[in-house]
């Protein structure tokens, strides 16, 4: 149910693998490359639907606070997205991804 | 209208949440449709009439494959409506402001429509926004580029809509649909040509976007968060009792004024007694609670449009999960406090079908608009209206929030309790989509929209609450009537039949007649105010009618039991509608018979312990 680690970047099971959209701090943008492969299906479909998709640059706007949601802005809107799906979402070699403020 | 499916001619209202499709219809049907500034408010589909046109208005979706209930009941819907010839086009309703990922759903769609023959025409709404130098929209080069008819219009100022009945009327005569404009299959393409397009014949810039940030960096801050959050709330529930209070003695004063008129006018006798004690006391009683009724709806109407409710969705996302709940829990939370049944429906858009389970089975504790003229009658009467703080905050108005506070603290508990229940039943069974939130512009709320809205929701709840009231209230009245006439209430069959039911309601300090007020609000609660008003009529037997919470005070109620009063009300679930909305919503007779009977359980057991808590701290 996800109830559970939630703190990805004081995971270590996350730590030292590649990137995904949970630890991108806010401010700064990075490039998609592909999902998690426990991320279900349909959620995934929904995702690129939306525009979290592979070669999509995405930035994160900001984090909620109590480690909820945080908000990334992609395709010309603004999403909240839990951190237990973000997680799921893999993240290229750098790419403007410099904590500009955007 | 009588049409055979040939001759019908269907319009569906598609898009995305949020893209002003049920604004739209209202504009296109003259139907009041609930509008909101929040992403899936339309959770069913609507239909109406214009000019020999059936427009139908569907709920929100991002894409043909459904995540959440409300997706699933529009793309139904709109499968359905493909194979029906009766299907004359589709508008897909664009968001100008958002036109890259508004497009990605026409770009899907279309292929579907053109398989089937139907027409979709792009209606690019929220074109009043556009405006400063990067704005530009150029409806032209989009509808050669797509194929398909595009029209910029604005639901809220009207723009472009007289263009848009023109092409509905007269599609058949133009050819549909431009063969030539191939769209992509895959995902991937067609995010890439709705971003070609946007670029081509879009908004330049994302200034919208910008300036929503801007304020975001305050509501959704990590220090100021929450505390704007409970600011905002305190402002809600102070302005129900304060701002409601010149209104509310309007209204009394004006059924007071029309009881002696009329009263004046009738011989004296039965008709007269009926008309001022079933009438002006009973229906009166319930009337004078309406502005605060009224002022609610106001409150929650200015916030639902100014985006802000989105946000709160992000901010309460974790701290409702400890409940087990979702952040698109609190939508349907706070709508409860108008009223529980839109409520039910409007958690069709929480992602996890446990937890949307348990938000429809906890919304009834939170206080609906209908128990606001019970509470406000209890306060209003027994405790004293002093002023702490330098006259800042009413004790009134205090403990009037601490009632709200508390349906909200029962709900969360509620929640916590259902939460362990089920999950070991349902955890692993009910996949759960993602939490996944658009945040809409902040937008100033307009003055006329609300006032509008607020009006015909406190009226349609008045006329919806009037006539059970009035039947109860005939009923207690004949029986308090009869047989001795007014003045003789003790004497009367209605006693006889609250002596029987006193001692079961005697532990929570109730008489007789309030016992006969709460069984009688078992219909529905609200007809509580009715068939106490009606009782004070009775014993006043024609004087000058004393304000009804006065006259609880001489017949003996006193603080304790007032207390008790206030606590079984805010805890029970008196409301036939909410029970058979709520079986219809979770799909299983087990989920209002279990709120039901735990409710009033609670409710009881509540009410008993604090009169004897009341009692013992020496409330008589
Ligand atoms: N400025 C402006 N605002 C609009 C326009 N059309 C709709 N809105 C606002 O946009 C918000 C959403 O409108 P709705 O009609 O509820 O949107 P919807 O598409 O029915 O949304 P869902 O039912 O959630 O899918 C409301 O706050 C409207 O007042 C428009 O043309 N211009
Ligand atoms: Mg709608």
């Amino acid at each position: 149910m996800g109830e559970a680690g939630l703190d990805f970047e004081n995971q270590s099971q996350y730590k030292g693998c590649m990137r995904n959209l949970a630890q991108l701090p806010p401010g700064a943008r990075a490039r998609i490359d592909g999902f998690g492969t426990e991320l279900r299906p349909e959620v995934g479909r929904r995702l690129r639907e939306l525009g979290f998709m592979d070669g999509n640059v995405v930035r994160c706007v900001r984090r909620a606070p109590f480690g909820g949601p945080r908000v990334y802005a992609v395709s010309g809107a603004a999403f909240a997205l839990e951190m237990n799906i973000a997680a799921h979402v893999l993240l290229g070699p750098a790419d403007g991804d410099d904590g500009v403020r955007g | 209208m009588t049409a055979s499916a040939a001759d019908r001619a269907d319009v569906l209202l598609v898009g995305n949440p949020n893209s002003g499709k049920s604004l739209l219809f209202s504009r296109l049907t003259g139907i009041a449709q609930k509008v909101a500034n929040y992403p899936g408010v339309t959770t069913e589909v609507r239909s109406g009439h214009a000019g020999g046109l059936v427009i139908h208005d569907y709920p929100g979706i991002y894409s043909l494959e459904p995540l959440t209930l409300d997706e699933r009941v529009a793309i139904e819907r709109l499968e359905k409506a493909l194979a029906d010839p009766g299907t004359k086009a589709i508008v897909c309703v664009l968001d100008a402001t958002r036109l890259e990922r508004s497009l990605y759903l026409l770009l899907e769609l279309l292929p579907r429509a053109r398989a089937v023959h139907v027409p979709v025409i792009a209606a690019v709404n929220v074109i009043d926004e556009l405006v400063g130098p990067s704005a530009r929209l150029d409806p032209l080069g989009l509808s050669s580029a797509v194929g398909c008819h595009f029209i910029g219009v604005s639901a809220k100022t009207g723009q472009g809509l007289d263009e848009l009945r023109a092409t509905l009327h007269h599609l058949d005569r133009e050819p549909p649909w431009d063969e030539r404009c191939a769209v992509p299959a895959s995902i991937e393409d067609r995010k890439r040509l709705a971003r070609r397009l946007t670029r081509a014949h879009g908004p330049r810039d994302d200034v919208l976007l910008k300036s929503q940030e801007r304020i975001d960096r305050v509501f959704l801050s990590t220090a100021l968060g929450l505390p704007v959050f409970l600011l905002v709330m305190a402002i809600l529930f102070q302005a129900i009792f304060t701002w409601a209070a010149p209104l509310m003695s309007l209204v009394k004063d004006g059924v007071a004024a029309a009881g002696t008129f009329v009263g004046g006018l009738l011989p004296a006798g039965i008709a007269h007694d009926f008309v001022q004690d079933a009438v002006f006391a009973g229906i009166g009683a319930f009337l004078t609670f309406v502005p605060q009724i009224f002022i609610l709806f106001l409150v929650i109407g200015a916030l639902e449009d100014s985006g802000y409710l989105a946000r709160a969705a992000v901010l309460l996302h974790r701290p409702l999960g400890w409940f087990g709940l979702s952040g698109r829990s609190f939508l349907p939370l706070l709508s409860g406090h108008a009223c529980a049944i839109p409520a039910m429906m409007a958690a069709r858009t929480i992602e996890s079908p446990r937890r949307r389970l348990i938000t429809v089975m906890v919304i009834p504790f939170t206080s609906c608009s209908a128990r606001l003229p019970i509470y406000a009658l209890i306060i209003g009467g027994f405790i004293p209206a002093v002023s702490l703080v330098k006259g800042l905050i009413g004790l009134q108005g205090l403990v009037f929030a601490g009632v709200y506070v508390f349906g909200i603290v029962n709900a969360l508990l509620a929640a916590a309790v259902l939460d362990r229940l089920t999950r070991r039943k349902l955890g692993g069974r009910l996949g759960d989509a993602p939490f996944v939130v658009e945040l809409p512009p902040y937008r100033v709320p307009g003055v006329k929209p609300i006032l509008v809205a607020a009006a015909s929701r406190s009226w349609s709840f008045v006329r919806r609450a009037a006539p059970v009231i009035f039947a109860v209230v005939v009923v207690v009245w004949a029986l308090g009537y009869f047989p001795h006439g007014s003045g003789h209430l003790e004497q009367s069959w209605l006693a006889s039949l609250g002596h029987l039911l006193e001692p079961v309601f005697r532990p929570m300090g109730a008489d007789w007649k309030s016992a006969v007020g709460i069984v009688s609000s078992f219909v529905a609660r609200e007809v509580f105010v009715g068939t106490m008003g009606t009782l004070n009529g009775l014993e006043e037997a024609g004087e000058h009618l004393a304000q009804l919470s006065s006259a609880l005070q001489l017949g003996g109620m006193g603080l304790a039991s007032a207390l008790a009063l206030l606590v079984f009300y805010a805890t029970s679930l008196q409301c036939a509608s909410t029970l058979v909305v709520m079986r219809k919503e979770t799909g299983t007779a087990k989920a209002p018979l279990l709120a039901f009977v735990s409710m009033s359980t609670l409710a009881y057991v509540g009410a008993v312990v604090t009169f004897h808590i009341a009692r013992a701290l020496g409330a008589t």
